[in-house]
């Protein structure tokens, strides 16, 4: 039978991984390998993917991966009687506690290493350092607390997306780089490449391997292979407080002495044990202590004959191509290609390395990936058992629990998640948001007035007064005041992000979005599209399949985005006043209709095949974090004055330059003789159709490429106060305009992100698809809407 | 021209030159190694 065939509590044991390729591989290495126990916690709302527990942690799939999976039921009996030996193991193991182990002194500066024999580094070399760890770990909370910046964190798996690099406090002659989170060197995803190929290719003086103590099997799955990479490793038992807290503990001295290099408690969270890490991290990487331990596997067992024997092979190959022997002759024996091409074995060699393979499959019953899978949990395993007391009781779980029966309970979830979009979507825009945008706005326009006053007094030129209030004042002062809003929309989105909640909806919109040819983790990208595209396509990275990620970022710009609120609100307070939950959460929703139609077409054409296997950890739920949020909201705040002092400023400039000038440099006493006219003229016919034909509005969209705050901007440069549009356009043209402001092209920002992901191509094609896609969409609606009226619009 | 005019196109001037630099900024800091496509890979690991 497979696991696809189980009921919710049933367990039972792994028969057989089948599946291949780099998904077989991630399987193994999360911890699904042949007799490993797994139980079903839940189904999804709608019955698909499925959460099962595994080696102590929560993990989902989809029932289509599941189906590869041969189980055999868990016998009852057997599994009392494995219960029971495993609690006189744990027994014995508190025997041997009991004896206490001195502590290994790995790190310690000035003891561990043979002050004779003793090789440090220059004083002025400058350490590098690399904290690997899994998602989710804390990696980015503690890359915050050693080099004292502000990186945002969250409570999903795969925040980081790109490396970070920084000082350690204290050690400016120190370089420590932040990566992607990882499961393990395999490469399954573009971001578990980034981070193997910097410990490969960069040759970190030392890695700082950070543990997440509460989940400590599944993470030390990366450790033992970061031991194998021959490097100085640090290990960072993280979270430490949380266990403890449960009533947990870690024997250190006796996990130290077993691992062979230096184990530090901490909590990143609470700033406990930094400066100890610290001082361990400097010494390993100063003077080049490596693992003393690489050998995992119990001798005379087929593995370790069969790694032994590979190692021989490939001892002259990976040492000309710079890799740690131990590591290649590993994944040699798991048929990683990437390594098997860098280590280029002749004919020979191959014969030899398959010779053995082979034969391991033969004398251990298992294939050689699952046979390296299997030794490193077994050693694993008894780590554990010897060092670790787990708590009885686990408060963040049974909370998460108690949560989840809500949040993703079969009839609850679907409907709590709209609820809770919904409410976002009140309190930015209906609430707070906009509350406080009123406020900036009146303030704004306060300050324009004493300064027109001030200038109009000081009988200050007229062409420098009109650029002064026409332009800054109007342009920069009109951005200005959406910036409650958009920092509200972060506010929450972080919020859900931080708790843990965004993990969830990915879990159950799975299914849902598999329809539309994506994974269950696009959700991300697309709901975090709503405040920015730029980091949504960047966080496309976390996707494990090419065919996904460029599906998912082409899809991102059809997410309405925060800078695009001002021309709705602009829009909505000219021609629709008292209209504006309406008319916004139309336009959020034609955004999703229309994204959901485009996938729809590039299911069918662009790409075809199905989405990547869903296979992601579901976290605890955990209270954001207030530095967090605060943190991220002054991001926000600070980026977008800077771009409104920036890029908004110029163009504002450069605008009413243009508009107050003609081809001779006269000033202008009717701006359609302006140099802007002449130049919107050229693409004006072309918006004809839509009613759009007026030069100022092609205006205000084309700067609307640099920075959607430009469109009103530039429109409130032109038109002067709101009454100057409603006289050119009708109700009519004010949707038209909506709709495709909605669509079309994303800004350059959003773009040279596209560019930067998917290269120049799919920029462009980017830019001409959705002005075309907006044309149409927008001429449709235009229309509709007369035939359906009848022209009285 | 009066001395008010001069003072305030310094003004304006100043603006926009610091308006310029930090778009400078901003595209630099934002051109920064993303450690991921092709051309980042091999720069940062020369």
């Amino acid at each position: 039978m497979t696991l696809k065939e189980l009921k919710e509590g049933q367990s039972c044991v792994v028969k057989k991984v089948g599946g291949e390729g780099a998904l077989r591989q991630h399987f193994l290495d999360m911890g699904i390998i042949p007799g490993a126990e797994i139980t079903i916690v839940k189904f999804a709302p709608m019955g698909d993917p499925v959460e099962v527990r595994i080696h102590g942690y929560e993990l989902s799939l989809r029932l289509d991966d599941a189906a590869r999976i041969d189980v055999v039921m868990a016998d009852k009996k057997a599994e009392d009687r494995k219960d029971s030996e495993q609690k006189d193991a744990e027994g014995s193991g508190s025997k041997k506690r009991k004896e206490k182990v001195a502590h290994p002194n790995l790190g310690e500066p000035g003891i561990h290493h043979d002050k004779k024999t003793e090789n440090p580094l220059p004083d002025d070399h400058k350490l590098t350092f690399a904290l690997v760890g899994n998602q989710n770990s804390g990696k980015t909370t503690l890359f915050n607390r050693l080099t004292g910046s502000n990186q945002h964190v969250g409570n999903f798996p795969g925040v980081t997306v790109d490396r970070k690099d920084g000082a350690i406090i204290g050690y400016p002659n120190t370089v420590i780089t932040d990566l992607p989170g990882i499961y393990s060197m395999s490469p399954y995803s573009s971001e578990e490449i980034v981070s193997r190929d910097f410990v490969l290719d960069s040759k970190p003086d030392a890695i700082i391997n950070i543990v997440d103590s509460t989940n400590i099997e599944r993470n030390l799955y990366l450790t033992m292979q970061l031991l194998e990479m021959d490097r100085p490793v640090v290990v960072a038992l993280n979270m430490m407080d949380e266990l403890t807290g449960n009533g947990g503990s870690v024997d250190i001295n006796r996990m130290e002495h077993i691992l062979g290099v230096p184990v530090v408690p901490i909590s990143a969270a609470k700033n406990q044990g930094i400066d100890e890490l610290i001082s361990h991290a400097i010494h390993i990487a100063k003077y080049c202590e490596k693992p003393l331990e690489q050998d995992f596997c119990p001798e005379g067992s087929p593995i370790h004959s069969s790694i032994h024997a590979v190692e021989h092979i490939v001892d002259d190959n990976s040492e000309r191509c710079g890799l740690p022997l131990r590591f290649s002759a590993c994944k040699a024996l798991e048929g990683d290609n990437l390594i098997l091409e860098k280590l280029k074995l002749d004919d020979n060699e191959k014969d030899l390395l398959e010779h053995i393979r082979v034969k391991l499959d033969q004398q251990s019953g298992l294939d050689p990936a699952a046979a390296v899978a299997d030794m490193r949990f077994a050693y694993i395993m008894q780590l554990v058992a010897k060092c670790v007391t787990k708590p009885v009781y686990n408060k963040e779980r049974a909370r998460s629990e108690k949560a989840d029966k809500i949040l993703t309970g079969k009839f609850t979830a679907i409907p709590i998640f709209i609820l809770i979009m919904a409410a976002v979507f009140v309190l930015t825009f209906n609430v707070i948001g906009a509350g406080l945008q009123w406020l900036l706005e009146t303030g704004i326009e306060k300050l324009t007035d004493i300064t027109d006053k001030a200038l109009t007094s000081a009988n200050v030129n007229e062409v420098i007064h009109s650029l002064i209030i026409d332009g800054i004042f109007e342009g920069v002062g009109g951005v200005l005041s959406f910036l409650p809003i958009v920092v509200v929309m972060f506010f929450f989105l972080s919020l859900l992000e931080d708790s843990g909640y965004i993990a969830r909806i990915a879990f159950f919109m799975d299914k849902l979005l598999r329809k539309i040819g994506l994974s269950g983790r696009s959700i991300v990208p697309l709901l975090i599209g709503f405040g920015c595209t730029v980091p949504a396509v960047m966080s496309t990275r976390t996707l494990p399949s090419d065919r996904d990620r460029k599906m998912t970022i082409i899809l991102t710009p059809f997410m309405s985005c925060t800078a695009k609120l001002p021309i709705y609100a602009f829009f909505v307070n000219a021609f629709f006043p008292g209209k504006g939950g309406f008319i916004m959460t139309g336009l959020y929703l034609l955004s999703i209709v229309v994204g959901i139609l485009v996938a729809f077409v590039y299911k069918k054409v662009l790409f075809k095949g199905e989405a990547a296997p869903f296979v992601m950890e579901l976290p605890n739920y955990r209270l954001p974090s207030l530095r967090s949020t605060l943190q991220l909201m002054w991001e926000k705040a600070k980026d977008f004055l800077q771009k409104a002092f920036s890029v908004i400023l110029i163009a504002t400039v450069v605008v009413w330059f243009l508009q107050s000038f003609d081809t001779r440099f006269n000033l202008v006493s009717d701006s359609s003789t302006s140099i802007m006219a002449l130049i919107s003229g050229f693409i004006a016919p072309v918006m004809k159709p839509l009613g759009l034909g007026d030069w100022r509005i092609v205006t205000s969209l084309i700067s609307g490429f640099m920075a959607k705050e430009s469109v009103v901007s530039v429109l409130e440069v032109l038109f002067g106060a709101e009454g100057g549009i409603t006289a050119v356009l009708g109700m009519l043209e004010a949707g038209t305009l909506l709709i495709f402001s909605l669509l079309y092209t994303p800004c350059v920002a959003a773009i040279a992100s596209v560019k930067r992901e998917l290269g120049w191509k799919w920029a462009a094609a980017v830019v001409l698809w959705q002005c075309i896609l907006a044309w149409i969409v927008s001429f449709l609606f235009r229309i509709i809407v007369l035939l359906c009226t009848g022209g009285l619009v | 021209m009066r001395p008010v005019d001069i003072v305030l196109i310094a003004v304006i001037a100043a603006v926009i030159v610091g308006a310029v630099l930090l778009v400078v900024k901003r595209k630099k800091s934002g051109s920064s190694c993303c450690g991921n496509c092709e051309k980042c890979r091999s720069r940062c690991s020369s």
